[in-house]
């Protein structure tokens, strides 16, 4: 079942529920969708698009020893990038995925991405790991507005799918779905479509590597 | 069947307005909803509404200007009585120094009205050190203000070890706005980080910065050599 979000002026968020099941348009890791319509705000709000979320949503982080979300399946994400090409990310998988959850104004976000992006330039991610990120906590007035640019000016070349916003209930629809209580947020997501693993803050990309490689194949060092 | 929904689709039909206007309408509701996700404003509604919001982000902007600038006076002008001081001007330094309740409660005054107003006004939500500097700074105001009333001398030895404590915080919340590896790592999703800062003046001017400016021209008015001594 999809829900798809968005406002209407002066209403309360619209929801509209769709008993069809919402099917990626390949097995990839990051694959495109028909079905995403595109809303776009005028001003700013080219910033933020729609998000639907199919699926149960992971809980609120608060650790990662005791993460209830480990072993849960990720739900379908289907939104677009900034371009407006469809993007969908979800538990249909053939291929292990980090997703990176980064607010363009949080420093530490503008911290790891050179991070990533060495780990990216010296080819240093596990074999078959797909990286793709989500453009959360927009906010116009802070700092490295608008999120598009940033991305480019911050060599992001990863696929990444722009977070939409649930204005009654105050969240970015990607970013909630996800159980997201920090930036940048990370979910490790195995071949099957479930957790590995879930983490907010900064990580060098030694200990980047290091983590997403044990949490994959954790019999690797045994 | 459709997946999602579009404004467009609901909206035409339901209240016979375009997208466009749809748009316009609620563009600053959005807007407010997009500067942060705490951070709602109560201007839902209508071009009138619009305008008004716009213009107390004019009057924000305006805000951290006028405070920035202070705070650089502030600055300046404590770096002055440093001066005074290293070069032995002692009737100046009397002359400040029989006035140092007023000019203490001036100081931590504005800084605590600067304070309210970023944090109830124009919604900045203090974070964690901000409000360690707060529990420093407010107390210094009513200190200072007890300490005109009464003509009392003695005063700024309670005003000293609080703005002591103050600045070493403020410090401590300024380096970390430039080096935010030494902070906690993350930017929390339901409130600031302290590495997060919500503006910077002058390419350097932060609310930490005004903070520490105002809690060290205490401490070396505080210091200063008056009568008494």
């Amino acid at each position: 079942m999809a829900v798809a979000l968005t406002a209407c002026a002066n209403d309360d968020l619209v929801i509209v529920f769709d008993t069809t099941t919402t099917s990626p348009s390949t097995t990839s890791d990051v694959t495109t969708s028909p079905s995403i319509t595109t809303t776009t705000i005028a001003g700013y709000g080219d910033q933020v698009r729609s998000v639907v979320v199919d699926g149960v949503a992971l809980p609120a982080f608060v650790d990662s020893h005791t993460d209830p979300a480990i072993g849960q399946a990720i739900p379908t994400l289907i939104g677009e990038d900034y371009d407006g090409t469809p993007i969908t990310i979800g538990p249909d998988r053939t291929n292990p995925m980090l997703i990176v959850v980064l607010a363009h104004w949080c420093p530490h976000c503008n911290n790891e991405i050179p991070e990533i992006n060495a780990i990216r330039d010296a080819d240093r991610w596990p074999d078959g790991l797909e990286v793709v990120g989500i453009s959360s906590a927009i906010a116009p007035d802070r700092p490295n507005f608008p999120p598009a640019r940033w991305l480019v000016e911050k060599d992001w070349t990863y696929p990444v799918l722009a977070d939409g916003i649930d204005e009654a209930r105050g969240v970015y629809i990607a970013g909630d779905a996800l159980g997201v209580t920090g930036y940048p947020f990370m979910v490790l997501v195995d071949a099957t479509g479930a957790v590995r693993g879930r983490w907010s803050g900064e990580s060098p990309a030694d200990a980047l590597v290091a983590l997403v490689t044990d949490l994959i194949n954790p019999q690797a060092d045994v | 069947m459709a997946t999602s929904v579009h404004p467009s689709a609901e909206c035409e039909s339901s209240k016979g307005v375009s997208v466009d206007a749809w748009y316009d309408e609620t563009l600053i509701d959005v807007y407010s909803s997009m500067r942060e996700p705490y951070r709602h404003r109560q201007t839902r509604g209508m071009a009138g509404s619009a305008i008004l919001a716009l213009d107390g982000y004019a009057i924000t902007d305006a805000m951290e200007t006028l405070t920035a600038t202070l705070a650089i006076a502030v600055a300046i002008a404590t770096v002055a009585v440093l001066i005074m001081w290293a070069t032995g001007r002692r009737a100046a330094l009397a002359a400040i120094a029989r006035v140092r309740a007023a000019v203490i409660l001036a100081i931590a005054g504005g800084a605590t009205a600067g304070s309210l107003y970023f944090s109830e006004v124009a919604n900045y939500i203090p974070c964690r050190l901000c409000w360690f500097q707060r529990i420093a700074m407010y107390p210094l105001a009513v200190i200072a203000l007890v300490a005109v009333i009464r003509k009392d001398r003695g005063a700024r030895w309670y005003a000293l070890p609080i703005a002591a404590v103050g600045a070493g915080v403020s410090a401590w919340h300024y380096l970390i706005e430039w080096r935010p590896g030494l902070d906690s790592g993350a930017c929390s999703a339901s409130g600031p980080a302290c590495s997060d800062i919500w503006f910077r003046s002058y390419g350097f001017v932060t609310l930490a910065f005004m903070a520490l400016v105002g809690f060290v021209a205490v401490v070396v008015v505080s210091l200063i050599p008056g009568e008494d001594d």
